[in-house]
């Protein structure tokens, strides 16, 4: 080998990518050549501070909170409520056309993205940023409640209720994480219980909360041992 | 040993959370160097975090206990990176290259070899101008540049990671390399730093 291949083969040398017999023969060369052996050290020595330049880190520990209490442990009631919930609407179904109710729905749309089958189209803590992306694909002129210590926003995602256009917000909260899903009053009528009111399932709280002066209404879901945030989070959307 | 839903006996979740994290524990550092240096804005960068790791924890299930978790998790922040750097779309990809004029490839060479002899001159200045040169990268050659780099992946992990053929990897690290080697060589010889005395 020369010290032209040597210097060929120096990044496959560098990372340990070459082949045992070209290895070899390289490490040969390197044992009969002081030349290419500080050679090969000193590239060994930019790689390094190239690699240390290159590893700086701009996250910082708010956005791996934020992050990290976005993961949820996985609900293993979901699919015996999914069911359960399926069998009851379907038993309904035998006796009356009913409307899908609007309470139950936002609490399963909820169960699935608890399960994690769903991700925010926008991940963000940016409540303007989050509240345009929905301006743009759904009917409602929001302000979303700006993050607190204890609340804080984590992403926006374009949803359907039975195949009626929502926009979901959800925040992530000490206790768990809550939605709340921004329905247009267009779509008010194609839902039960949409005139108002709560529900407590599953160890989860839903209510239903019409904003003064908006053409929407806010449905929020969360768990029910944080009701009180769930509460303040729902009415304090207000419209633009 | 991480616990796994889909072999051996049930698993509760709050355990798999737990496995989850201590398996992301010690990645953090080099994931959050990936993530700032992969996304070409800086306003993507919380998105890039976040998207990772719910794909991460969401996709847990199908990560096989015994493989490298850091290879997995670095593979799913690269698609996520270059994911949102598509949807940003904002520069073009830079043009390759034209090669070299001889004698100014031979006056680089020379400084190059200076730079070698030096690396601790540039070494204050290295982290910005490293990071502006990572930046004139093309997105496989910094992809690439990154996850062997800061990810610690060796090339046959990178390109599977990235559903890139072992030789157009190795062909583009060494691009990368040449390229990341040529632009710190410009900025020292511009700086004059290759005409300091050494320092004792």
């Amino acid at each position: 080998m020369t010290c032209d291949d040597v210097r060929k083969f120096l990044g496959p040398f560098l990372d340990s990518e070459l082949d045992a017999r070209t290895s070899y023969e390289l490490g040969l060369h390197l044992n009969d050549c002081a030349s290419c052996r500080d050679r090969v050290e000193r590239e060994r020595r930019l790689e390094a501070e190239l690699a240390s330049a290159a590893g700086r880190d701009d996250t910082t520990p708010e956005m791996w909170n934020r992050a990290l209490g976005r993961l949820q442990p996985k609900r293993r009631w979901w699919p015996w409520a999914a069911a359960a919930l399926l069998l009851a609407a379907g038993s309904a179904a035998l006796l009356l056309p009913a409307r899908p109710d609007l309470l139950r729905t936002a609490i399963a749309d909820h169960g699935e993205l608890l399960e994690g089958r769903f991700a925010p189209d926008v991940a963000t803590p940016d409540g303007d940023r989050a509240a345009a992306y929905l301006r743009e694909r759904v009917p409602v002129a929001a302000v979303l409640p700006a993050n607190a210590p204890d609340c804080l926003l984590v992403g926006v995602r374009l949803c359907f209720f039975h195949g009626h256009p929502v926009g979901l917000v959800i925040y992530s909260l000490h206790e768990g994480s809550a939605s709340l899903f921004l329905v247009p009053n267009s779509e008010m009528p194609s839902f039960d219980h949409a005139e108002g009111g709560t529900l407590q399932e599953h160890g989860l709280f839903a209510m239903l909360c019409p904003v003064e002066g908006a053409e929407f209404s806010v449905v929020a879901v969360g768990p029910a041992a944080a009701r009180a945030e769930v509460e303040r989070l729902a009415t304090a959307v207000g419209s633009r | 040993m991480i616990p796994c839903r889909r072999k051996g006996p049930q698993v509760s979740s709050s355990a798999i959370h737990k496995a989850f994290l201590a398996a992301l524990e010690p990645c953090r550092p080099a994931l959050g160097a990936f993530c700032s240096r992969m996304v070409r804005d800086r306003a993507d960068l919380e998105d890039a975090l976040q998207t990772t790791l719910l794909e991460a924890y969401r996709k847990f299930d199908s990560f096989r206990p015994g493989t490298d978790f850091r290879a997995w998790v670095f593979q799913i922040a690269a698609f996520t990176a270059l994911s949102l750097n598509r949807r940003r779309a904002k520069a073009p990809e830079p043009l390759a290259d034209d090669p070299l004029a001889a004698p100014e490839e031979l006056a680089l060479e020379l400084d190059y070899d200076a730079l070698l002899a030096h690396p601790e001159r540039v070494r204050e200045r290295l982290s910005d101008e490293a990071c502006r040169a990572l930046d004139s990268l093309s997105e496989n050659e910094r992809a690439i540049f990154l996850l062997k780099s800061i990810g610690g992946l060796t090339c046959a992990e990178v390109a599977q990671a990235l559903s890139l053929p072992m030789g157009t990897v190795m062909g583009l690290l060494a691009r990368a390399r040449g390229k990341l080697r040529e632009a710190l060589t410009e900025y020292a010889r511009r700086e004059g730093i290759l005409s300091e005395e050494p320092r004792p």
